[in-house]
């Protein structure tokens, strides 16, 4: 499913036959629906049937099941006992502290590096900018899963080379997955890593619409440099932050592929997260119907957190 | 240009809901004759499964065989199970968690009673409570995981240790601490981030996660058996070794000096750390008191016909010949496999001399097999892994027994609605 194939024989004759219906259809009303203003909604019908199939179906099939006691194949409405359960599930508020931990710390520390490094990059005395782009860049290309991986052999407790470095400095092992603070800074690092360089390439593309004339005729005034950047450049990045900033404060929310490859969640659920959670229950203990309303509570949460986010700072008003 | 366009965009349309629409037409090509059964299994299972294959067809030439690589998650059987369709004819599921596949996919699986009736004195026993519900078999076994206490006999020796004298688990302990003294980038075992050790110690002590149909990880036996793996961390005689991979680092490097594994650690041990041959004897497990229980299972897989399946009969002759035939079962052992078929126990490739341990091996296992305790994993073990990961990490990070055993017991009853043993 899912891939269409072009050369399908009976597709053909089936649509030629469908096309002459339609051109006679469009003749006979002549001012309602005629090719022209038939031909975007075909163009953009593939999309919507995907769409509905696999985005809009499963979002109110999950709604249904979150009311529901589904496990495997058995089913029964219960109402509002899954959210019951869930909201009362330390184990969730667990998780949810910890990506709001992560959170706290790990998006600002992005956002600020991001647009230091784009500044940098925005910079008329750098040379070779492309290259550097390029090396900021490379780590969003690296897949999830590889990235992952490749932390845990870099940090591991034993056999690392991050305690080996640390080791020539004098310090001792750090225990980065047995350790509930140090897992967390791992994740830390490890996001800061992935995603630094995504958000660098997006404000720079907000620095590029920047007026040069605004640091022109600040200049002029006798402006320094840091007055300019925290008076210039930060407003009229405003917009770019706050859409940085809900994305990847929706990506920590959502975060699993590196605490589930990274840590597994531990030691002891310090690096657990509300997607590990409902992961958990939806494809390890096969319960849909919890997961569904687990899925429904953090997507309540985002929605929540991203409303006061533009709320807070007016919608990115310069 | 715009009727080309048109034509294009309907096209498009057409061939997305005929792509959308075919998928129930693939099954029926395969006629009574030419059956195609396929097989859903992980890892060496799996292998072992393809390699069955040519001897399957030397008997049946006339049924096709496909192996799917699955994963121990389940991630690419639940879906199809759930979905009630585009399941593989038969599933490998792990002893432990066939219960509650039953409990979550109901009617789901095959009804074998009259099929494997002839061969129930066969099986060890205490192997077919998993496959039972309600008086019907619906599931053949497999293989079991019989644990022994695998050991460094060089390292043994170097610190002055004699197995013998190893007779319980606290001499188990003190060897640990004189072994870290003669040796001390060396600890005596190590364990992973999962159940293992706590799930052999439990059956080892007779214990059970559900008993009388309610939950029982706060029993006296759980409560041991905690007690123990967080003794031997304390005592520093074992270390967390995250797992399997870690574990075969840690044998590499000689972090560890002994593992307490079943029947298929002695595979890996001859793949994954080969440099060390000749270095490792097997010795029963240490038992909690003296003169105590020194048998414990660990692991074991079912096979199980799926509902779904159109061939039903040609599914159940390939798990027949692969389980109990020796044939069969010759091709299981290479694998490391430990037959529940008791039959091939004496076939002469099972009585082999392993050139590794300098012993017959399997033989060994097989006496390690008439004690083990029958436990009852209830239809919980989907949801109850994560409640129990948790409970030991709790334990060894120092927390109450009593309160961490009863918040795991509520957390496996909010899921499976059992109530928990008082």
């Amino acid at each position: 499913m899912g891939h269409p194939h072009l050369s399908t024989g009976g597709a053909e004759v089936e649509a030629t036959t469908t096309v002459s219906k339609k051109e006679l259809a469009t003749t006979r009303r002549k001012k309602g629906w005629n090719q022209k203003t038939l031909a975007p909604y075909l163009f953009l019908s593939p999309f919507f049937i995907v769409f509905l199939i696999f985005m809009v179906y499963p979002i109110i099939e999950s709604l249904y099941l979150s009311f529901t006691s589904t496990q495997g194949t058995s089913s029964e409405w219960i109402g509002l006992e899954n959210f019951k359960n869930i909201l009362t599930d330390g184990l969730f508020w667990k998780s949810l502290s910890n990506v709001f931990i992560i959170l706290l710390v790990q998006v600002p520390l992005m956002l600020i590096l991001g647009t230091l490094l784009a500044v940098i990059l925005n910079s008329k005395f750098l040379k070779a900018k492309a290259l550097f782009r390029l090396m900021i860049f490379l780590p969003v290309l690296i897949d999830l899963v590889t990235y992952s991986i490749v932390f845990s052999i870099i940090f591991h407790e034993q056999y690392g080379i991050m305690n080996y470095l640390l080791g020539v400095l004098h310090i001792d092992p750090i225990q980065w997955f047995s350790d509930p603070f140090w897992s967390k800074v791992l994740i830390i690092i490890a996001v800061t890593w992935r995603w630094t360089g995504y958000n660098t390439i997006i404000l720079l593309a907000g620095l590029s619409a920047v007026d040069d004339s605004l640091y022109e005729s600040a200049e002029v005034d006798g402006a320094s440099k840091f007055t300019q950047f925290f008076k210039i450049t930060i407003p009229m990045l405003k917009p770019i932050l706050l859409f940085c900033g809900i994305l990847s404060t929706i990506g920590t929310i959502q975060l699993f592929t590196e605490p589930s490859l990274l840590t597994n969640g531990g030691p002891n659920n310090a690096t657990n997260t509300p997607v590990m959670y409902l992961y958990q229950f939806g494809f390890q203990s096969f319960q849909f119907g919890y997961a569904s309303a687990a899925a429904y509570i953090i997507t309540i949460i985002v929605g929540i957190i991203s409303f006061f986010q533009i709320k807070l700072s007016k919608g990115g008003e310069i | 240009m715009k009727k080309f366009s048109l034509l294009l965009s309907l096209l498009l349309v057409t061939s997305v809901l005929l792509v959308a629409c075919s998928g129930k037409d693939e099954k029926s090509g395969a006629t009574e004759s030419g059956a195609t059964i396929k097989v859903a299994a992980w890892n060496s299972a799996a292998d072992a499964l393809t390699e069955q294959i040519e001897g399957f067809n030397k008997k049946y030439p006339d049924i096709k065989v496909e192996i799917l690589h699955s994963d121990t998650g389940y991630s690419k059987v639940t879906p199809a199970l759930a979905a009630g369709s585009g399941a593989p004819d038969i599933i490998q599921t792990q002893a432990r968690d066939f219960q509650a596949f039953l409990t979550k996919f109901p009617d789901q699986f095959v009804d074998l009673t009259d099929k494997t009736k002839a061969y129930h004195d066969q099986f060890i026993e205490s192997s077919w409570g998993a496959v039972t519900q309600d008086g019907k078999v619906y599931a053949m076994p497999w293989d079991i995981g019989p644990t022994a206490l695998y050991y460094r006999i060089d390292l043994f020796e170097k610190a002055g240790i004699d197995i013998a004298s190893i007779k319980t688990w606290d001499d188990y302990i003190e060897a640990g601490k004189k072994l870290k003294e003669a040796i001390p980038e060396t600890t005596m075992t190590g364990y992973t981030n999962d159940f293992n050790l706590y799930e052999i110690f439990l059956n080892q002590l007779g214990g059970s996660y559900v008993k009388d149909g309610k939950i029982n990880v706060n029993s006296p036996e759980s409560k041991k058996a905690l007690l123990l793996q967080k003794k031997m961390k304390d005592e520093g005689v074992a270390i967390n070794v995250k797992d399997g991979n870690g574990r075969i680092t840690a044998n590499n490097n000689e972090t560890i000096a002994t593992n307490i594994l079943p029947v298929w650690y002695a595979g890996t041990l001859q793949h994954s750390v080969d440099k060390q041959a000749g270095k490792w004897g097997i010795a029963p497990l240490p038992a909690f008191e003296e003169g105590g229980n020194t048998q414990a299972n660990l692991g074991g897989s079912v096979l199980a016909v799926s509902k779904q399946s159109k061939h039903t009969e040609a599914a159940f002759k390939f798990i027949e010949y692969v389980l109990t035939t020796d044939e069969g079962q010759q091709v299981m052992i290479d694998y490391g496999l430990f037959p529940s078929y008791v039959p091939f126990y004496e076939n002469e490739t099972f009585k082999e001399n392993n050139n590794y341990f300098g012993m017959e091996v399997y033989p060994f296992f097989a006496g390690l097999t008439e004690n083990i305790h029958t436990m009852d994993h209830g239809p919980i073990m989907l949801d109850a892994t994560k409640p129990i990961n948790d409970l030991i990490g709790a334990v060894l990070e120092g927390k109450n027994v009593d309160e961490s055993m009863e918040t795991a017991a509520k957390a496996i009853s909010k899921t499976t609605k059992l109530e928990v043993n008082k």
